[in-house]
């Protein structure tokens, strides 16, 4: 079939490739979902699937299924890491058709990720039910396993910040991103992010505001319809979690969430329902009010100062890239160059999820044509060895022999340095210039 | 399951409504093709996990993976691009012809003047490097030049504020894909 547009038979063409290459391991079929043992309970599952599901789960009596099925686990010194803690708070959210609450859960990464999980409560766990085409509508509650899983296979371990049915920050000591408010829009009542029937809007639709505002925090607002109500939120972490039907902008699901700090003056914006957020900080109180799904201020009685921005430290600059002596390796295929390997001695540790080692490719041309970026993100020690991957160097029509990088590490940790003009945290390493070996050639990107 | 050999023809059937949808709420056809590429890499690595024939749902689905990742750039500044990588793939490269047609088709011309006016909500930062982004379609290196700052940084700033503006680009769209 022909495209309109160049680019998309292009991108066909990658993808005929790989749709054809055999034995992916992201294609092996997944295992059949264990099932409950059956027996007494067959009776049981009937009056479920009748449609007693909700009702039965009113009482607290509902049957618990197979363990939602944990996507591939990353390693515990890589993207979002693996579970150290986990704790489901006493927090519970009415779901507006009643039956099993919802809840949320704490988990704690080895790389120092906090990450909030949203879903129903039975019997003190979390999890998902079996309704509205999920588990084939066996009726019967799926708890989460231990693990968090990002939100699709392959799903970012460059953020690692988006897990199925909720999100992570970083943890309280970092100078950014260490609280959230986020929200997930038009999901299914029966919680089951990626395990579901994958269904247009319906009238089961949720729209779901929750976050974690850190320990100053105290209250949050929100709008329920055309009227405003507000909660108080867990003390310490400053969790809260709003269920409501999902409103008329819902039309599919989705997720999306707005960072920020524990400082009250550089909290996270309001998100979802949330209209405004109040801190109480060492005896006085203040307010951050926005509405994100109109985009409107709201006026509130005391706003929150602007926190200070930091001063840019900039002495460990010079001497970090003086010590930097990235080496280049070419990966080189039929006689073409289809990837530069950019390897270098860490100057810093990578410890976490707050920190990272980056190459930016600059783009070249009118359009900024090939620019490119490629993230280190594992744990590394001071002087291991650090492998960037930039692919197709030499595609780009104006960067035939040619390509400028950037090598930056980039921290969240409050102590961080930063590069004169670059972000808070941001550190230039070394800027190099990527040659093609004489005698070889760029590959083309693939077409 | 889904079926693999179903997915070209899938991939067929929505490419241009993704790549237009994606396009719509960038105003970027550059940025658009990456996050194209991005979903569909997603979408195939997703496939397997698909358990409905019904066209309508799968669409849903898709369009659900291709607002994941039109949020991720919208927060981090820069397409995702972990399913290519993982799948060796390689986003297209788009020659200008190819990128002014991407753009024409979704109408971002069309919009341009609204979008002036929406500059003024913005704080100085974001509307000066969406000014010269989309307005003044500079590329981003030029961006950072002219405003004495990183690419990266040059290109945060114009996802934060397409960010900004996401809830006045979807009425200027009329809920358009």
């Amino acid at each position: 079939m022909s495209h309109r547009f160049r680019a998309l038979e292009a991108l066909e063409s990658e993808l005929r490739r790989v749709v054809q290459e055999p034995s992916k391991p992201a294609h092996r079929r997944l295992p059949a979902p264990r099932r409950a043992r059956w027996g007494l309970l067959l009776p049981i599952a009937c009056v479920l699937l009748a449609g007693g599901t909700l009702a039965l789960a009113a009482t607290g009596v509902i049957l618990t299924g197979s363990a939602v099925p944990a996507a591939a686990p990353v390693g515990p010194a890589e993207g979002i890491g693996v579970p150290v803690s986990s704790r489901l708070l006493p927090m519970r959210a009415k779901d507006p058709d009643g039956g099993l609450p919802w809840g949320m859960r704490i988990v704690e990464t080895s790389r120092g990720l906090v990450c909030a999980q949203v879903g129903r409560v039975d019997n003190g766990q979390l999890g998902e039910l079996g309704i509205d085409g999920a588990f084939n509508n066996d009726g019967l509650f799926h708890p989460f396993p231990a693990a968090v899983a990002q939100s699709f296979p392959g799903g970012s371990t460059e953020d690692g910040t988006e897990i199925e049915g909720g999100t992570c920050t970083l943890g309280g000591s970092t100078a950014w991103g260490s609280a959230v408010a986020a929200e997930l829009w038009g999901i299914d009542r029966n919680a089951a992010f990626a395990h579901g029937h994958f269904s247009p809007k319906s009238p089961q639709a949720r729209d779901i505001s929750y976050g974690l505002l850190g320990p100053h925090a105290s209250r949050v607002s929100y709008s329920e319809g055309s009227s405003r109500d507000s909660e108080a939120v867990a003390p310490g972490v400053g969790a809260y979690l709003i269920v409501q039907r999902a409103g008329p902008s819902s039309d599919r699901e989705g997720s999306g969430e707005a960072p920020g700090t524990q400082i009250p003056g550089a909290g996270p914006g309001a998100d979802g329902a949330v209209t405004s957020i109040t801190y109480d900080q060492n005896g006085t109180s203040c307010e951050n009010g926005y509405d994100a799904r109109n985009g409107a201020t709201v006026p509130v009685a005391h706003a929150c100062l602007p926190a200070g921005a930091p001063a840019p430290p900039v002495q460990a600059t010079k001497a970090s890239t003086s010590r930097l002596h990235p080496s280049i390796q070419f990966v080189v295929r039929a006689g073409r160059v289809t990837a530069a390997e950019i390897s270098f001695a860490a100057p810093f540790p990578v410890r976490g999820a707050a920190q990272n080692y980056a190459v930016w490719s600059k783009g070249c041309g009118t359009r900024g044509e090939g620019a490119d970026a490629a993230v280190f993100n594992h744990d590394v020690a001071k002087g291991g060895i650090v492998h960037l991957l930039l692919k197709y160097p030499f595609a780009a029509r104006c960067s035939r022999a040619q390509r400028s990088v950037e090598i930056l590490f980039d921290s969240s940790a409050a102590d961080a340095k930063r590069s004169p003009g670059r972000s808070p945290g941001q550190l230039l390493l070394a800027t190099a210039t990527i040659t093609l070996p004489r005698g070889d050639l760029g590959a083309p990107a693939p077409h | 399951m889904a079926d693999p050999e179903g997915f070209l023809p899938f991939y067929q059937a929505e490419a241009e409504a993704v790549l237009m949808f994606l396009t719509r709420r960038t105003l970027d056809g550059e940025v658009a093709l990456e996050l194209t590429a991005e979903t569909f890499a997603q979408a195939w690595l997703g496939w397997p996990r698909v358990r409905t024939d019904s066209e309508e749902e799968m669409r849903a689905w898709l369009f659900t993976i291709a607002r994941r990742q039109l949020g991720r750039y919208l927060r981090r500044g820069h397409a995702q691009r972990d399913a290519l990588r993982r799948l060796g793939m390689q986003t297209p490269v788009a020659h200008e012809d190819d990128l002014a047609a991407i753009e024409a088709a979704a109408g971002v011309e069309a919009v341009r003047p609204e979008l002036a006016v929406e500059l003024e909500r913005l704080n100085s930062d974001q509307r000066d490097a969406l000014q010269l982004r989309v307005i003044e379609e500079m590329p981003y290196e030029e961006v950072a030049v002219r405003l004495g700052i990183s690419e990266p940084t040059a290109r945060a700033r114009v996802s934060r504020a397409l960010r900004a503006m996401q809830r006045s680009l979807a009425v200027t769209w009329g809920g358009a894909r």
